[in-house]
């Protein structure tokens, strides 16, 4: 589904990816973890397309399209979604209101007519449960006056409503209690099958613990270092990232 | 011949005939106050980024033409119709059947002296060369005095066209509404023009509020590019009236709405909204005072600007608070989205505040859309375009909102939104 060769990628005049190879296949999940500026948050941005890194090499090709060439509306509508590590507040748009926007822009692209609106609500009211979100928070201006567990259900609620082929989620654990953890990854869970594929970025293992991986990979200063199963990350979490950091200098 | 001498030449044929219910008086006193002071330039403060020079040379026709109502809108609402080309009256088009059980309403000229001596021209904080041109032309507009304890049943809208296939027109309507104890009106004004050639509109409406009164005036701007329009709008508060105006501006070539209100008595309120999208070369100039002459008044502002292209906004915002006027509540905010590097917004509050007791505040921004939130919604599938849209009208919707008449609302919202498409 995704095959990532050799990305490299900088932000102004810093490099911050120096390399990356990852492949995913459908139906898997992908654990990426690395210590603080590993440029983990900068591999899930990447893929969704924010303009602020430049790509200086490599390529990232998704479902047999070259993702770098597409825009980031694009991106969605070829199924990548992004929950961002930092969810956005916009005075004035409600969740609602977007994501209606949002599906039927999906829909139109795809060549599919748009959604009406008793089968959004519908729709809408199933994916409230997947994520145990209010639904008068979704008729709110999106994220304004939200605690950070409701932003993060939000992310989760808008990637159940625009079922993506591949969810990137950037650390959508942290800030989490271990209550909104489990919500929040029983979404997740409830949203996984064999034709989806999902790349969780954190720094902690505590995630892993209720959205299981297949594999886990380390970035570690631009590069993965490290792939392994999902016992790594428990190694990981029982050495430290030092442990890493203090292989990788050896070298 | 410029534009002073072509008013004051025209004023030597208008004055013979001119109506006496505009004491002959404040007649002959604003046209020497023109001739002195002349058309504003950019060297008065009140002018410094408004520049009215060219339509100096224009050779503008006063006294109506004879303009049609061709290619006019009217707005999908019930509402008491009056319809003005060029200044004039157009009875046909109009229709206020019914509103007699309610107020009285007649030509300015024919106002019953009696009610204009206590009502007209009572408040002008900043008289002019063209507010003093206005006020020497009056003669054409609306009397609108609605009885004590009266509520017009439906708002009462007034077109007023712009004719110009025969030429430049300038047109100087004059309005007062009074609103007897207790009274309500919904007033709408509509500014429209057809024809290619220059319309100038030199307008002044004031509102005088009694007791327990409640006003919402609308202005709506939608005459096209070869249009000026300068226009003045008055409300003066008695004890516990409320006034809610909301002004807004999507086109014209050079808008200036002043909005003058004066709280002259205790517990009044007053809500000032204004919204303007400024594109191509288009400026578009608010000024307003909130003058708290008396204590315990409340009043709150809020105007919202989104410019493209090389399109110029102005926001000045007077807050006075007088030494009498303990215990106001005012404020103000004033904030702009630049889409383009080469549109300016020059925005200046001026608060002057002369009592100790008072909770005031304001702020003004300038910046550009979030890029963050464009992104985001980019990023669930939203084409740049649309979702630029959608941030634009999320920023105007705050002052949309304040349209209370739901199908107006619906109406101007979607006009917008056409408007803001690229």
């Amino acid at each position: 589904m995704l095959s990532i060769k050799n990305l490299q990628a900088r932000v102004e005049e810093k490099e911050i990816l120096k390399g990356i190879n990852l492949e995913v296949k459908a139906g898997e999940v992908h654990a990426i973890m690395g210590p603080n500026g590993s440029g983990k948050s900068t591999l899930a941005s990447i893929l969704a397309g924010r303009e602020t890194y430049e790509v200086t090499g490599g390529s990232i090709t998704f479902e047999g399209k070259d993702l770098l060439e597409l825009s980031p509306e694009d991106r969605a509508r070829e199924g990548v979604f992004l929950a961002f590590q930092y969810p956005v507040e916009i005075p004035g748009v409600s969740t609602i209101n977007f994501l209606k926007t949002a599906v039927n822009a999906i829909r139109e692209y795809r060549g599919e007519e748009a959604m009406d609106a008793v089968s959004f609500l519908k729709m809408m009211k199933e994916k409230t449960k997947v994520v145990e979100i209010d639904e008068t928070l979704l008729k709110r201006s999106l994220n304004e006056g939200f605690s950070g567990g409701e932003k993060k259900r939000n992310e989760i609620f808008q990637m159940a409503m625009l079922e993506p082929k591949l969810a990137v989620l950037d650390e959508t654990d942290s800030g989490l209690d271990i209550d909104a953890l489990k919500i929040v990854a029983n979404g997740v869970n409830k949203l996984r099958s064999k034709n989806n594929a999902v790349i969780v970025v954190t720094h902690y293992q505590r995630l892993l613990d209720y959205i299981v991986p297949d594999y886990v990979h380390v970035l570690y200063n631009g590069r993965i270092v490290k792939s392994g199963t999902k016992e790594l990350a428990l190694e990981l979490e029982a050495k430290g990232y030092d442990w890493i950091k203090n292989e990788n200098t050896a070298v | 011949m410029n534009l002073k001498d072509l008013i004051l030449q025209e004023y030597k044929t208008f004055a013979p005939n001119a109506s006496t219910a505009v004491p002959k008086v404040l007649r002959e006193e604003s046209i020497k106050q023109l001739s002195e002071w002349g058309i504003p330039t950019i060297k008065q403060e009140e002018w410094k980024y408004t520049n009215l020079k060219s339509i100096l040379e224009t050779p503008f026709k006063l006294n109506g033409g004879n303009g049609k109502a061709e290619g006019l809108h009217y707005y999908n609402i019930n509402a008491y119709k009056l319809v003005f080309v060029n200044g004039i009256l157009n009875a046909t088009l109009s229709d206020t059947k019914g509103i007699e059980a309610f107020a009285t309403l007649k030509s300015i000229s024919e106002a019953e002296p009696a009610v204009l001596e206590k009502h007209f021209n009572k408040f002008h904080p900043f008289k002019d060369g063209l507010q003093a041109s206005n006020l020497a032309f009056a003669q054409h507009g609306v009397y609108l005095h609605v009885a004590k304890g009266k509520v017009l049943p439906k708002p009462i809208i007034v077109y007023f066209l712009a004719d110009t296939t025969q030429g430049p027109i300038l047109a100087q309507p004059r309005n007062l509404v009074v609103l007897e104890q207790g009274a309500s009106v919904k007033w709408i004004e509509s500014f429209q023009s057809t024809g290619n050639d220059t319309s100038f509109t030199n307008i002044c409406s004031e509102f005088f509020l009694h007791q327990d009164s409640h006003l919402e005036q609308y202005k709506f701007q939608e005459e096209n590019d070869k249009a000026y329009h300068v226009g003045t709008s008055q409300v003066v508060h008695l004890e516990k009236s409320y006034s809610h105006s909301a002004v807004m501006t999507w086109s014209g070539a050079l808008v200036r709405n002043n909005l003058n209100i004066h709280l002259g008595a205790e517990y009044c309120e007053a809500h000032l909204y204004g919204l303007y999208l400024g594109n191509n070369n288009r400026h578009i100039d608010n000024h307003t005072l909130v003058d708290h002459a008396k204590p315990n008044c409340y009043s709150n502002e809020l105007y919202k600007g989104i410019l493209d292209d090389q399109s110029t906004g102005v926001f000045n915002g007077k807050i006075w608070v007088q030494k009498d006027a303990q215990k106001t509540n005012a404020f103000q905010s004033n904030k702009n989205v630049l889409l383009s590097a080469k549109a300016t917004m020059n925005t200046k509050p001026q608060l002057e505040i002369f009592a100790d007791d008072v909770k005031c505040s304001h702020g003004a921004t300038v910046g550009q859309l979030d890029e963050e939130a464009l992104f985001f919604l980019r990023a669930r599938g939203i084409p740049v375009a649309q979702a630029r849209l959608l941030l634009m009208q999320a920023f105007s919707d705050d002052v949309l909102n304040k349209i209370t008449i739901p199908e107006l609302q619906e109406e101007i919202t979607a006009t917008l939104a056409q408007r803001l498409r690229p």
